[in-house]
């Protein structure tokens, strides 16, 4: 017999149903890794950083270059998920409305009606966001951290699964408008997705139009439905996190706020954020519990949307901040 | 430190649901409004004792204030050695210390290389405060070697007690030893408090108490809101195997030392050793069977009259010089002339001693109406077998009486040849110095002086006339005792006391010496040469010189060939006579020429090496003589106070040789005894000390390279022993020791981890490595076994289900095998071709 002294098992594990039903989630999280795989080669550790954003309830920003998969990858995921799919494609005259939705005055019912927007879906694709003027921005505001929309001063809620992609290219700067800081720290991760190495562009080319289009549609795949997204997220936020890695994440909290290099740091709402990927990425590995590994593995894709750098690239000094900041000892 | 104080009314207990190691994802981060000094890494130790962090520093807050009361009632004690000032002195630099640390600690005042400054803050905070700890013996060390009167060696114990109870609070991490420090600090204030006579002793205990009970039933009711246990799993057998181990670890040692050495003897017969009364006595000992009177009488404090003032002039059974001589060497022998004779019968003895027993109730019949037998037995005193207490440095020599002449077998003084105590021969001058009246004699005018020191005797057993003093004693003085008649110089130069047949047993003399300055002596060389007309009187008194003096003048003129000065001259010859002759007092020395036969045979008593050297001196034309007295040695001083107590084996003979007028060096030409100490300057002395200890040091810092060089081949050792030796500890412990074991190898190779990498990416980053540098086929499937042991790491320390598997000792002892410190090296080497 161990000498450790056993914890409270928790009460979850000892269902044989919630077992069965854990075993079915998790399949289909494997399924959905697996189309997404097929549709973005090469890129998956991307692909499991998208897929702990998700399961973190957070907010997903894709920002490269034109052509790299951006859409695509939003697309299929969108589609992967068997819930409603909304897709903005954002422009300069895009309005608020055209977001949220608007009341119309109905003349034979003499009232008015709402008519909901694109947000009113379980996914949202926000295509080019910072292509759209910072006031139509704003309107995702609300929908993003609350989950609800605010119409004529009335509360419209959104489902609780609601998960927006954005996407944005940084080259193009001639009627581009930034995402305010406001915005980016309600996103829970930036990911870029780079050029694919030379293994899967070559497999890219030897695949047949027709392979592509099954993979993207997704057709006779099993999706992972809202209620088992739900369930997965409620099992993600119940991975325990441990008072010494708790002790480490605000260790790196506060070394992003006292960095020379960093302008402005990691704030309490991030940091939250910070946790709930850091225990999706545990989840994704199979554990119920989160490893200072975690936190430093999900940490340059949580930073980079939040961090404002002085000078230099926020990759380096990430990475600076992870080197400095001691881990903890098993003790 | 947070000033509010923790809620000690008992509460509701909690229920066991919420595991404190653990934190629910939902729930907030634990409350960390600690001071910025306490690190992250106490944190965690808290955590895992299931402290909360205001629990644990309220219990060291009044840890501390427990310890500092028990320290300054210690203090208190009276100490009659001690100067007060001196006390302070080392209160302060304690109290400095354990500022700085906390300085260092709290602001993380480190250099700004430092890596990690919180942690290199804490960890030079703390040594810099555990290092208080020493202060109480430093001091000592430096007060006593710097010549003053240092601290008694209990009160040295005591402070170190007392600064150690806040050293363990201070420095620890864990609050078991803020208990332990309690327990420190309650015997402190117990013992201090029971031996004090002072009131100021009795408040502190009491406020001691009442803090000692504040923080008890704080505890009471802290513990039963924090350590509800989930379950327990007792586990007999590790505790079993454990004292199992401890039992037959002491029994082997009590085998391999029983009856060896004093060690062992102490065991046998108790710790404390007595005067008297079990199997183990030791003169210096302080308390025991029969010693009551030794205490009423004053005798255990050379510096005490106590009751015994007004007795000090009676007379009692002591042994004079002589007798000791007797005893120690052996009685003088005279050759007996032998006549012609013839032995005859022995014819009717006569029995004169008979005397016929004679019944002193003769005729009065037997009464059976009798008392009952007196069953009171009397302990039996144990007399001290102390013949003086001398309170100086020591090994001093500590003369009675000199001889200058030499006619062969005996000595006598050519100015003092009409025997024992002479009436006054020298005037000696009445000076008064603070209220007390001493008397000096004369003072010689020479450089050789140097600076004067006080010194002090206490006459035991010792019965003479003559008070035992070093060669340049000058000044003398007992307390009362303001006559100018009761003091004189010997023609011998010796200070006696006049018209009495000894000086009052438990008499303190406090005695004024000058101190002969070696430097100076060194430099001049220059020695007083002997008149002619002392040789003259020499050769009229002892005839014919005997081969013996012949022989030694002739040696002492071949020793000292090559000397350059008088003074080199003098040290060669006492040199060879250490360096080339053999002590042994149980060589007899009956003979006609017993000078002769010890330059020939080369071995022989105390008395014959001084005499050899005496005459040598002699023979090369200096002034010496012989001088005996008595020895002060080193092994019987006292963890007290500096006193020593001079024995009746310490009776010793030696030498001395005039280098002035009025200045006469005292020479230790026998093997054993330590040399006199010349005075030599304070910076001289520090340059002998560095020239003597030159080759310690540099054989020290060769030692210190070498184990440098070969660290990676003993570290290694050590860490597989270590590994080896850890099997008893708890699996969870385990697991953390072979993550630091990791460590040192990784520091050892040179690829030490960062302070930013996890252990998990460093090992398996280097377990990838050195599998793939030569297809050694040990290392296969380190990477893996890497993987597989930090799996159990990471579930065994953050995850909620502390349990390990099983399997977790197979890939444990293969990463602790595979990921050896040449492996490290090796991958190290790899990473910089690649790099």
């Amino acid at each position: 017999m161990s000498l450790l002294t056993a914890g409270k098992e928790k009460d979850r594990h000892s269902e044989p149903a919630s077992v069965a039903s854990e075993t079915a989630a998790r399949a289909a999280v494997e399924t959905l890794r697996q189309r997404l795989n097929a549709v973005l080669m090469g890129k998956s550790g991307q692909i499991e950083l998208v897929l702990a954003c998700l399961l973190a309830r957070g907010h997903l920003l894709l920002d490269d270059l034109p052509g790299t998969g951006k859409t695509t990858l939003a697309k299929t995921l969108a589609e992967g998920l068997g819930g409603r799919f909304g897709r903005l494609q954002c422009t300069p005259d895009l309005l608020p409305t055209d977001i949220t939705g608007f009341n119309l005055f109905n003349q034979k019912t003499r009232e008015f009606e709402f008519h909901p927007g694109p947000v009113f879906s379980d996914v949202l694709l926000a295509d080019e966001i910072n292509r759209t003027t910072p006031r139509t921005q704003s309107a995702l505001l609300e929908a993003m951290a609350e989950r609800q929309v605010t119409i004529d001063a009335a509360p419209h809620p959104l489902v609780d699964t609601f998960f927006v992609i954005a996407t944005q290219n940084p080259i193009d700067s001639h009627g581009a408008y930034p995402l305010p800081e406001a915005q980016l720290d309600r996103f829970a991760m930036r990911l870029e997705i780079g050029y694919p190495d030379r293994e899967a562009q070559m497999a890219m080319l030897a695949a047949t139009p027709r392979e592509f289009a099954v993979a993207e549609s997704g057709e006779a795949e099993a999706k992972l439905s809202i209620d088992e997204l739900r369930d997965l997220q409620r099992r993600v936020a119940s991975v325990s996190v441990h008072t010494a890695v708790q002790g480490y994440l605000i260790d790196l909290v506060e070394a992003t706020r006292n960095h020379e290099l960093i302008e402005l740091g990691v704030s309490p709402r991030g940091m939250l954020s910070w946790q709930r990927v850091a225990q999706a990425w545990a989840f994704l590995k199979g554990r119920d519990f989160v490893t200072p590994q975690d936190i430093q593995e999900v940490a340059t894709p949580v930073l980079s949307v939040r961090l404002v750098v002085r000078s230099g690239s926020s990759a380096a000094v990430i990475k600076g901040l992870m080197s400095e900041t001691t881990v903890p000892d098993y003790r | 430190m947070p000033a509010a104080p923790p809620d000690h009314e008992p509460k509701p207990i909690q229920t066991a649901s919420s595991n404190p190691d653990v934190n629910a994802p939902g729930d907030t981060p634990r409350d960390t409004s600690g001071p910025a000094s306490l690190d992250r890494l106490i944190r965690s130790r808290w955590a895992m004792t299931s402290l909360g962090e205001g629990i644990f520093l309220r219990r060291r807050r009044e840890a501390i204030v427990m310890a500092v009361l028990a320290l300054v009632a210690t203090m208190r004690v009276p100490s009659a050695s001690q100067a007060s000032g001196l006390v302070m002195v080392e209160a302060a630099i304690v109290a400095l210390l354990f500022v700085l640390g906390w300085a260092i600690d709290r602001y993380s005042l480190v250099p700004r290389w430092n890596a990690d400054p919180k942690m290199a803050g804490y960890r030079l905070g703390r040594l810099v405060g555990g290092s208080a700890i020493l202060v109480p013996t430093l001091s000592r060390f430096v007060v006593s070697s710097l010549g003053g009167e240092a601290a008694a060696m209990e009160i040295v114990m005591m402070s170190t007690l007392g600064v150690g109870a806040i050293v363990l609070v201070f420095c620890s991490t864990s609050p078991k030893n803020a208990a332990l420090s309690v327990v420190c600090s309650g015997f402190l204030m117990l013992f201090t408090t029971s031996i004090s006579d002072t009131v100021g002793a009795i408040y502190l205990a009491v406020v001691w108490v009442l803090v000692c009970l504040w923080w008890m039933l704080a505890n009471h009711w802290e513990r039963l809101e924090v350590h509800l246990a989930q379950s327990v799993r007792r586990h007999r057998g590790m505790r079993v195997g454990m004292t199992t181990l401890g039992l037959t670890l002491c029994g082997l040692a009590a085998i391999a030392t029983w009856g060896r050495g004093p060690a062992a003897r102490l065991i046998e017969n108790g710790v404390m050793p007595t005067s008297g009364g079990n199997k183990w006595t030791d003169p210096s000992a302080r308390s025991g069977v029969g010693n009551g009177d030794a205490v009423v009488a004053a005798k255990e404090n050379a510096l005490s009259f106590g009751a015994v003032e007004s007795e000090i002039f009676l007379q009692s059974h002591q042994p004079s010089l002589y007798d000791l001589f007797d005893d120690v060497i052996g009685k003088p022998q005279r050759v007996r002339k032998s006549e012609k004779a013839m032995s005859l019968p022995n014819q009717n003895p006569k029995n004169e001693k008979t005397r016929a027993v004679q019944s002193q109730n003769a005729d009065a019949g037997f009464s059976t109406s009798r008392q009952s037998k007196p069953k009171t037995q009397k302990q039996e005193e144990r007399k001290t077998p102390t013949m003086l207490q001398w309170v100086g440095p020591p090994a001093t020599h500590l003369a009675l009486q000199r001889y200058n002449t030499y006619d062969g077998v005996d000595w006598t003084d050519s100015s003092d040849r009409s025997g024992p105590a002479p009436r006054l021969r020298g005037a000696m001058i009445r000076k008064e110095i603070d209220d007390r009246v001493w008397y000096f004699r004369p003072e010689p005018a020479s450089s050789l002086l140097g600076p004067a020191r006080g010194d002090a005797i206490k006459v035991i057993n010792l019965r003479s006339p003559r008070i035992a003093a070093p060669a340049m004693a000058s000044g003398v003085h007992i307390a009362d005792v303001d006559r100018d008649d009761f003091f004189g110089i010997t023609g011998d130069g010796s200070l006696h006391m006049p018209d009495r047949s000894s000086v009052p047993s438990l008499t303190v003399i406090r005695l004024v010496t000058f101190e002969i300055d070696g430097d100076e002596l060194r430099a001049s060389g220059e020695l007083v040469r002997r008149s002619p007309i002392a040789k003259e009187a020499d050769a009229q008194s002892s005839g014919i010189a005997s081969s013996g003096i012949v022989m030694a003048g002739q040696l002492a003129a071949q020793w000292t060939v090559d000397a350059t000065t008088d003074w080199q001259r003098v040290e060669r010859v006492i040199e060879r006579l250490r360096e080339d002759f053999v002590f042994d007092r149980s060589t007899s020395s009956v003979s006609e020429d017993p000078l002769a036969d010890f330059l020939k045979n080369r071995r022989g008593g105390d008395h014959l090496f001084a005499t050899a050297a005496a005459v040598m001196l002699q023979q090369l034309g200096f002034e010496s003589r012989l001088a005996t007295g008595f020895y002060a040695p080193r092994r019987t001083s006292r963890w007290s106070t500096s006193q020593i107590d001079v024995l009746a084996e310490d009776a010793h003979v030696w030498c001395e040789v005039k280098a002035a007028e009025g200045v006469w060096v005292p020479l230790e030409p026998t093997p054993g005894y330590e040399q006199p100490q010349l005075y030599r300057t304070l910076i001289r002395r520090f340059a002998s000390a560095v020239w003597v200890g030159l080759p310690y040091g540099l054989g020290f810092f060769v030692a210190i390279g070498m184990l440098w060089y070969s660290r990676r081949v003993w570290g290694e050792w050590m860490c597989r022993t270590i590994w080896r030796l850890s099997k008893p500890i708890s699996e969870r412990k385990r697991v953390a020791l072979l993550v630091r074991l990791l460590d040192w190898r990784g520091r050892l190779a040179g690829t030490r981890r960062g302070a930013g990498m996890t252990p998990r990416r460093w090992a398996e980053q280097a377990a990838m490595v050195a599998e793939g540098i030569d297809g050694d086929a040990k290392l296969a499937g380190l990477q893996v076994a890497a993987s597989r042991f930090f799996d159990v790491a990471d579930a065994a320390f953050y995850g909620p289900n502390a349990a390990v598997p099983r399997s977790w000792v197979i890939d444990a002892d293969r990463v602790a095998s595979g990921l050896t410190v040449r492996a490290l090296m090796k991958s190290k080497r790899l990473k910089m071709v690649t790099r």
